[in-house]
């Protein structure tokens, strides 16, 4: 019976695993391929055919400015997925050289980086990338930075306590007694092992940060017009709400999706990786 | 000159991390002094929280003395540079208690045994492959094994893979702590049979770290008891076991022989 169940369970993250990464896949080459899928000119203004219901043309309709709403859904791809890429591979390299820097080093250096990131991590982070790009001034340049320069400090603390946990297993410890240097501790012995867990750890929170990517930018704070981001688009969309709720819904729509996508193929990741080391 | 000298070694550990009041303090290690003449096998034996593990980290040099020095010879361990350093640890090794955490479970066997000559000798890869295996015939086991991961061995078979590791650089000194305890009785007596045979033909010295006296009187040539902290007791003669007096060497002993009266 137990094992019908686990048959199930497997099955289950496996059918889950495969509907998150199509969709993940079919997204990605969505953003890749944007001109080539986009039936017209995201950023084409034509005041004539604005607030037009789904036509031929136009096959979501139009919005208040007669632009394409499935064009600037598809380059929105672009955007919101390649921003939210990059933050995070940014975020990724700080944190992991910093992390493994004060898990490996230990004593004073560990605890002085403690320190810092209990100072950052006092405060709420969104609120506090949001006060950043507030005074770097919106635009996407400086929302990547505000979101890497506080955010980081989350990843580097989680892959801190991944080394410790490592950095006292006996071959690590077996190395350094046969002489091995410690970089070469670091990339062959330290990083292998740590590294299935923080792929999980970036799958499992893309779609957090694809979420806050939008939420800055429907605050006017992130990407800028006239180029095409979903949560701009929400935020275009709000006086016409009452009337047109479809402009809002399709860019909430593939938010939803695709940070559920993101977060489902994670958990599925985690399970399969566990499943893996039982 | 002798191979290893301690001399009045002292380590504490601070317990707990508050910031008000003094911080509660345990001495693992209080004052120890002991010598190690080359190609003899030193016995420490003592119950589990004795500080004979500490006392082992001490001597690799994963741990720093609060007092005292560690001499190796002749030099202080503790005093060096890195580069300096490096080079005495080649002739310093070890093999630990826990065969299966003491290997990387992501490298192959060959990795593992070659990863101490990569460090110390420029060599090419076929003379590499050569020596690791030239190491695992030594050890016994199958030269073949090299391509292969440590989830495939056997706890006895990883345990001689450490010992090839640990022999790849030829050291002066193998720290052994508690190298044999993880394994059942047979294994037991054919890796100390193996350590044996490896010392007679490396002239190889031993510090044997054990609770367990009848592995140490199996391959020891001398004996220390350490109790809380201390050396209590010394052996110069493994035949004369009976006169061991001290309160703690007598409770070792008495957990070993009232099974088989004369089996040793």
């Amino acid at each position: 019976m137990r094992q019908i169940q686990n048959m199930k369970r497997k099955l289950l993250s496996h059918k889950l695993m495969m509907i998150s990464s199509s969709i993940i896949f079919f997204m990605i080459v969505l953003a890749l391929f944007a001109s080539f899928f986009a039936p017209n000119d995201p950023n084409l203004v034509d005041i004539a055919q604005k607030l037009h219901g789904p036509s031929s043309q136009f096959p979501l309709g139009t919005d208040h400015l007669g632009r394409c709403i499935l064009s600037r859904l598809i380059f929105g791809t672009q955007t919101s997925l390649g921003t939210a890429f990059l933050v995070m591979g940014l975020m990724m390299m700080i944190s992991i050289s910093l992390g493994i820097f004060a898990g490996y080093t230990g004593g004073k250096v560990d605890y002085i980086f403690m320190r810092i990131c209990d100072i950052l991590m006092a405060f709420p982070s969104f609120l506090l990338s949001l006060a950043l790009v507030g005074i770097l001034g919106p635009g996407l340049v400086n929302l990547i930075l505000a979101m890497v320069l506080v955010q980081w400090v989350f990843y580097a603390r989680v892959i801190r306590g991944m080394v410790l946990s490592v950095k006292e297993q006996n071959f690590v410890l077996a190395a350094k007694i046969c002489g091995t240097p410690k970089l070469v501790i670091i990339i062959k012995h330290i990083l292998p092992a740590i590294i299935s867990q923080v792929v999980v750890l970036i799958f499992m929170d893309i779609g957090g940060i694809i979420l806050a990517i939008s939420s800055l930018s429907f605050l006017g704070l992130g990407i800028q017009p006239p180029e095409a981001e979903w949560g701009m688009m929400i935020n275009d969309s709000k006086p016409f709400f009452r009337n047109y709720p479809s402009l809002m819904l399709y860019p909430g729509m593939i938010i939803f999706i695709v940070v559920i996508a993101f977060n489902l193929f994670g958990e599925a990741l985690r399970d399969a990786l566990h499943i893996k080391k039982e | 000159m002798s191979l290893l000298e301690l001399r009045a070694i002292k380590k504490t550990y601070l317990l707990g991390n508050s910031i008000f009041g003094k911080r509660k303090t345990v001495e693992a290690v209080k004052s120890v002094t002991l010598t190690l003449e080359s190609g003899v096998c030193l016995g420490i034996v003592g119950e589990s929280g004795s500080g004979k593990s500490t006392l082992g980290k001490i001597i690799l040099g994963l741990e720093k003395p609060d007092q005292g020095e560690v001499l190796f010879q002749g030099k202080n361990l503790h005093s060096f540079k890195a580069k300096e350093l490096k080079e005495l640890r080649r002739n310093l090794q070890v093999v630990f208690q826990d065969c299966y955490s003491a290997v990387n479970p992501r490298l192959t066997i060959g990795e593992i045994i070659a990863e101490p000559l990569r460090n110390y000798e420029r060599l090419t890869s076929s003379e590499e492959q050569k020596q690791v295996q030239g190491l695992l015939e030594l050890v016994g086991l199958n030269p073949e094994d090299m391509y292969r991961y440590p989830s495939q061995f056997s706890g006895g078979q990883l345990q001689r893979i450490n010992i090839a590791r640990a022999i790849a650089l030829k050291p002066k000194l193998i720290i052994l702590d508690e190298a044999v305890s993880a394994l059942d009785a047979l294994v037991q007596v054919q890796i100390l049979n193996l350590l044996a045979q490896l010392k007679e033909e490396f002239q190889l010295s031993y510090l044997f770290i054990s609770h367990d006296l009848q592995a140490v009187n199996y391959i020891a040539d001398r004996l220390a008891v350490m109790c809380k902290g201390e050396v209590v007791e010394w052996l110069d003669d493994m035949g004369q076991l009976e006169r061991l007096e001290h309160p703690v060497s007598k409770k070792l002993l008495s957990s070993v022989l009232p099974q088989y009266p004369g089996f040793l």
